[in-house]
């Protein structure tokens, strides 16, 4: 910015300074053409011919004597020897060849040595008006004169000019610089005093927010947007750390057992019927990790979007809650846990149906996990605007409002003790990421009897409305 | 040396019980925190091993309340809990060691011998009375050059008498350091393992190592 400024006022000041040399040319060609017509009138026809009236008193300004002589010399064709200023002495003033109408100019270097400038004019005698002449019979020679007087004032003139216009260019150049510098600075500092609080974020750093700089409310919606994605940032990286913390904590233990058993078995020489136990114990152990292992394989393909897109196509919700409750409870018959539903008799609706029943058994599965012995297990089915909503709700001993937040977050257990390596606290997980595949909405709430309840909202009901609502 | 397990992972309590019992120690466990803290306060320990994450009542709860009850006995912490915060936390509680999960079964028992010496005051494992040489860490007993052949009874009566050294030690106390809770034992086993105890001394010319106080216990001078 500041070189364009620069160039700007550099093009403009030669801009000004030829303007300025062109216009003291013309007012001193002015003037040069007016004194050589002023000499020119001096030459004056009549009966008796042509006669210069020069009176060399009169102009002293042509005196050899004056250092700031001037100088003409005239040429007549009857005339054998130019006419010329005193100061010329013997010397001549160069002329051009051919002749012209128009006064002519020319630099030269004056018979003094000084850099001049003259003019020449081509002319005729001026007629005596006193008297008569008969144009048949009058013959007229053609003049010709050349004045010239030195540019030595014209050029320092020209020089002081151009010196001003130089060292105003300077100045202002300085100036826009410094103005520049100054505007451009003041504008920025907003900037830099973000950059110094962007300058200061790091990965252990990510609760600290951008101040608005002071005046700068043209700036408060990038640093708003800035700061919001700082929030969701240090959430996820929070979840990020819970989750690996989680699942760093979820290997310890069974890693803990298996090598406690592998240690004992091998230092103590535990044989038999014991040692058969310990194998049976890794066994187990092993399996737990690999289930937990393949589940957290599984969210991270949801995640990633790397399981298989899902397909929509026509499915019935209610016998898909019922099929997955028949595979799912059969493993806990003993608990006589009761499944009741409540809604219409089928709910078809527009939805991938292999990833409805995976949702389903999660979702049931977590449910026969914490019910106590003999509780209901309620499924509800509200149909409105083509719209179905699915809620699920079983009765919970210990959970509490501060808990459900925290329900589909992956490795969260109410009971911190995690003593059952049965249950990872990944179903509800698995839940969340499903329904998120099918463009469902999960929230988990306690209703007014104090019981879980997990509500899938938005499948798209498999009818024209509904249809028309995707 | 009694030690007292409190661990809510079945397989872990299962091994550990196993090989601590094997290393010499009278082991008693508990699967939850209600359970190892009605253990820890109805029994003298010489270590109590304490998870952290615990149902019913967790690890660090057991510990303050432990503390608040007077019980200032050695604690080690075996926790999955890794972080530095947790173990300073346990630590500032009152625990004396912290170990994670998974861990080394020897360094277990290392750390656990270490509580049991510092709580004897005793710094080195190897303890000199008269011509025996009785290394509690290798749990060995030896007279010159020839090894005492002791039973794990004999040798635990022997470092608990040893580690005791100039007191006398009653028979419930022995009972209390050396037989785990649901282990019966009556005066007359300890009586026995005492009496075996001292064949052995006898045999390799120290036969008054172990004295007895009539109606009070045994004690080594």
């Amino acid at each position: 910015m500041l070189l364009a400024i620069s160039a700007v006022l550099i093009i403009s000041g030669c801009a000004i300074d030829r303007l300025i040399g062109h216009q003291l040319q013309v007012e001193f060609d002015r003037a040069l053409v007016a004194k050589a017509q002023t000499l020119a009138a001096l030459l004056e026809q009549d009966e008796e011919g042509v006669e210069f009236d020069f009176v060399p008193s009169a102009m002293p300004e042509f005196s050899a004597t004056r250092p700031d002589a001037e100088y003409f010399e005239l040429w007549l064709a009857p005339w054998p020897h130019s006419r010329r200023a005193g100061a010329l002495q013997d010397a001549h003033l160069p002329r051009f060849d051919d002749r012209a109408q128009v006064p002519r100019y020319r630099d030269a270097v004056l018979p003094d040595g000084r850099p001049g400038r003259l003019v020449q004019l081509d002319f005729l005698a001026a007629l005596d008006p006193k008297e008569k002449h008969d144009p048949a019979t009058l013959i007229r020679p053609l003049a010709t004169l050349v004045f010239a007087r030195d540019r030595v004032r014209l050029g320092q003139l020209s020089r002081g000019l151009r010196l001003g216009l130089l060292l105003i260019v300077a100045v202002a150049v300085a100036l826009s610089g410094w103005l520049v510098q100054r505007t451009v600075g003041r504008s920025l500092r907003p900037l830099v005093a973000i950059q110094t609080q962007l300058a200061g974020l790091h990965a252990r750093a990510l609760h600290t927010r951008l101040a608005l700089p002071e005046n700068t409310r043209e700036l408060a919606p990038l640093v708003d947007q800035f700061n919001a994605l700082l929030t969701e940032l240090e959430q996820a990286f929070l979840r990020e750390q819970d989750f690996t913390a989680a699942a760093a904590h979820e290997l310890r233990t069974p890693l803990a057992e298996i090598r406690s058993l592998a240690e004992v078995g091998e230092r103590f020489g535990t044989e038999g019927a014991l040692a058969s136990e310990y194998f049976a114990d890794i066994v187990a152990v092993v399996t737990q990790m690999e289930t937990l292992t393949r589940n957290l394989l599984g969210l991270a393909r949801l995640d990633g979007g790397l399981r298989a897109a899902s397909h929509p196509q026509t499915t019935d919700l209610v016998r898909a809650a019922a099929q997955a409750w028949a595979r799912t409870s059969a493993a806990v018959a003993s608990r006589k846990l009761h499944y009741t539903y409540d809604g219409p008799s089928a709910t078809i609706v527009w939805a991938d149906r292999e990833i409805c029943e995976l949702l389903f058994a999660n979702l049931l599965g977590n449910a026969i996990a914490y019910s106590p012995a003999g509780a209901e297990i309620r499924v509800a089915c509200t149909v409105a605007n083509g719209r179905v909503d699915i809620a699920l709700a079983n009765a919970c001993t210990d959970l509490l409002p501060a808990d459900l937040p925290h329900v589909f977050e992956r490795f969260w257990r109410k009971e911190t003790a995690r003593s059952d390596g049965g249950h990872a606290g990944l179903g509800l997980a698995f839940v969340r990421a499903y329904a998120n595949q099918l463009g469902v909405n999960s929230v988990a709430l306690l209703d007014h009897d104090g019981r879980f309840v997990v509500r899938l909202e938005g499948f798209h009901l498999a009818d024209d409305e509904g249809l028309n609502r995707l | 040396m009694r030690l007292l397990l409190v661990e809510d992972s079945a397989r872990l309590r299962k091994s550990l019980t196993e090989g601590l019992s094997r290393s010499g120690f009278a082991v008693d466990s508990a699967a939850d925190g209600k359970a190892g803290l009605a253990h820890a306060l109805a029994a003298d320990y010489d270590v109590v091993i304490l998870d952290l994450m615990l149902p019913e009542l967790d690890g660090l709860s057991v510990l303050r309340q432990l503390r608040d009850a007077g019980r200032n006995g050695p604690v080690l912490i075996l926790s999955a809990r890794d972080q530095v915060a947790d173990r300073i936390r346990g630590l500032e509680l009152g625990a004396d060691d912290y170990l994670i999960k998974p861990f080394a079964f020897d360094e277990l028992n290392a750390r656990l011998q270490a509580l049991v010496r510092r709580r004897y005051e005793r710094r080195n494992p190897v303890i000199k009375i008269g011509t025996i040489e009785l290394n509690t860490a290798l749990h060995r007993a030896r007279c010159a050059d020839t090894d005492l052949a002791l039973t794990p009874n004999e040798m635990a009566l022997f470092e608990l008498l040893a580690l005791r050294r100039g007191r006398v030690v009653s028979l419930v106390s022995l009972a209390d350091h050396l037989y785990a809770g649901d282990n019966a034992v009556t005066p007359n086993a300890i009586e026995a393992h005492i009496s075996a105890l001292r064949r052995k001394l006898r045999a390799v010319g120290e036969p008054l190592l172990i004295q007895t106080r009539r109606g009070f216990g045994y004690y080594i001078e």
